[in-house]
């Protein structure tokens, strides 16, 4: 009997995902059920503390647009997907290793007089339209576009897995960076569970940018009232850890008056917070609701034939594999 | 064991797999949008009794206007006794349009009385009862689609089968009095052209 290890390998990861594709297609029928049996609510008069759909546009205060590092374009919202390029013996895939957002959340306004505040963390995000990408190998790292490598700096504190150095032509792979944003006054649909927004968490602080950072050092050296402030040898000049202390305590200051801005003009009119929960269903999607179910339909119908005709098949050619047919 | 015992095995395997997982899912879902109909009416529920606890205030404010219509007063008093002693949906959602109806007889009315329309508590009051009115109307919005949703699942096939077994039937609707689907009668004397 002659076994060819790579092919029964691949069956074996077949039959697997047959199976997987069965189930999670089930657990898709469910989802477009759920979609379909809550009816939409107004932010202003919506239940909280529930399941809760509401439709609306996205909305951004000026000053909090971003700038999508591949695209350029400014938006409220992005989200970059970095994918690995894998090699299996007969073929290529890429595979995600990993993924950020640009911010926490977004907000939605549906007209009512109020806006729920999405925080897209564990989300199911079903998107139309294409993504931005950009290609570059590792060993090309340091000469990434401006925007993606300073994007990726200022988000390596949500990077898991993917560290971008620079490696040498010889361990080079190929990596691909997917962009997808949400513009301001785009439509956006979400349902999930709705917190009260008195009680949610104020959005996470915004870092200072290095260039915002050397700006704010510039100024403390040079203005005489910040020399004087933050001299505390009082020899009429700043030295090294003086003019890091004080551009430390002055890039505070203005970071908590951003904060504090913020804040005040959002976070009044936020009435729900949509947030993951556990058990219960979380989707965000840029799509118009009925076009969400049918998408999600037509998915779950390829999972729950498709996965169990994989798996049948996959079963036949290992029995015939190890002879047993 | 032929290659198509296989196939047949493992076709009534999924089948058989599959049909008890679509079964669970529809009777799951059916459970749900019976709670969901249950949980909008409660919200609903809610602002009823919020509004019910209002009317007190405002027809003491009115009744400190010595001047004030007798009858509007008498109106309202009568749509919250009603409301008391509603228990049902439909006899709540008809006591509640009597209540609305009143309400907006009496704030139509008010328009009358300056001193009424200027007075601090009678401005609150109206505002808060305004503000419930509207999300009552929003709420009402949300639970005729919650029983529209169930009333047609409940109709279809293959949902059908399992709400006969649980023996589910239609649910009624919050219905809008007849008095709030009047059209409003815009009485204006335009100048004749000559």
């Amino acid at each position: 009997m002659q076994v060819d290890l790579n092919n029964t390998f691949g069956a074996v990861m077949g039959w697997g995902a047959g199976v997987y594709w069965f189930f999670t297609g089930f657990k898709d029928l469910k989802a477009r059920r759920t979609i379909e049996n809550i009816p939409t609510s107004r932010i202003m008069t919506g239940a909280v503390g529930s399941d809760v759909e509401i439709q609306g546009h996205i909305i951004v205060e000026e000053d909090r647009l971003v700038t999508a590092p591949i695209s350029r374009a400014p938006c409220a919202f992005y989200s970059i997907e970095i994918q690995e390029l894998r090699r299996s013996k007969n073929s290529t895939y890429w595979a995600t290793v990993d993924q950020y957002f640009s911010d926490e959340g977004f907000y939605v306004d549906d007209d009512s007089g109020a806006n729920a505040l999405v925080l897209v963390s564990g989300a199911r995000i079903t998107r139309q339209g294409s993504d931005n990408q950009y290609r570059a190998s590792s060993n090309q790292f340091s000469a990434l576009p401006g925007p993606l490598a300073e994007s990726l700096r200022l988000n390596a504190d949500k990077l898991r897995s993917f560290k971008p150095e620079k490696t040498s032509w010889l361990f080079s792979r190929d990596y691909r960076f997917l962009e997808w944003s949400f513009q301001p006054g785009e439509n956006v649909y979400v349902l999930g569970f709705a917190e009260s927004g008195i009680k949610g968490p104020p959005p996470k602080r915004k870092k200072l940018k290095a260039s915002d950072y050397n700006k704010v050092r510039e100024a403390v050296r040079s203005d005489p009232k910040m020399i004087a402030r933050f001299d505390l040898d009082q020899d009429g000049k700043l030295d090294v850890d003086e003019l890091d202390r004080g551009t430390r305590i002055v890039a505070e200051k203005l970071l908590q008056k951003y904060s504090k801005k913020k804040l005040e003009t959002l976070i009044p009119k936020t009435r729900m917070i949509f947030k993951f929960r556990k058990g219960h269903q979380f989707h965000i999607s840029n799509m118009k609701e009925t076009d969400l179910t049918r998408k999600i339909g037509q998915m779950s119908m390829l999972k729950i034939w498709g996965g169990p005709a994989l798996t049948i098949a996959c079963t036949l050619f290992l029995l015939f594999q190890f002879e047993i047919l | 064991m032929s290659t198509a015992t296989i196939i047949v095995l493992g076709v009534l395997l999924f089948g058989v797999l599959g049909i008890v997982g679509y079964f669970i899912m529809i009777y799951n879902g059916l459970i749900s949008l019976k709670e969901n109909i249950k949980k909008s009416w409660s919200n609903i529920d809610v602002i009823l009794k919020q509004r019910y606890d209002e009317l007190p205030k405002l027809i003491s404010v009115c009744e400190s206007f010595a001047q004030f219509e007798k009858s509007v007063i008498d109106r309202i008093t009568k749509a919250r006794e009603n409301y008391g002693q509603a228990r049902t949906v439909s006899e709540k959602s008809q006591a509640s349009g009597q209540v609305s109806a009143a309400l907006s007889g009496l704030f139509a009315i008010a328009e009358n009385y300056p001193e009424l329309k200027s007075n601090e508590n009678f401005m609150q009051l109206q505002g808060r009862i305004s503000h419930l009115e509207e999300s009552l109307a929003d709420r009402r919005e949300f639970y005729n689609d919650s029983v529209n949703n169930y009333n047609i699942r409940i109709k279809q096939i293959p949902d059908v089968f399992v709400a006969n077994m649980l023996r589910y039937e239609d649910e009624v609707m919050f219905q809008v009095s007849e008095q709030e689907r009047q059209d409003v009668k815009i009485d204006i004397k335009l100048p004749k052209f000559e």
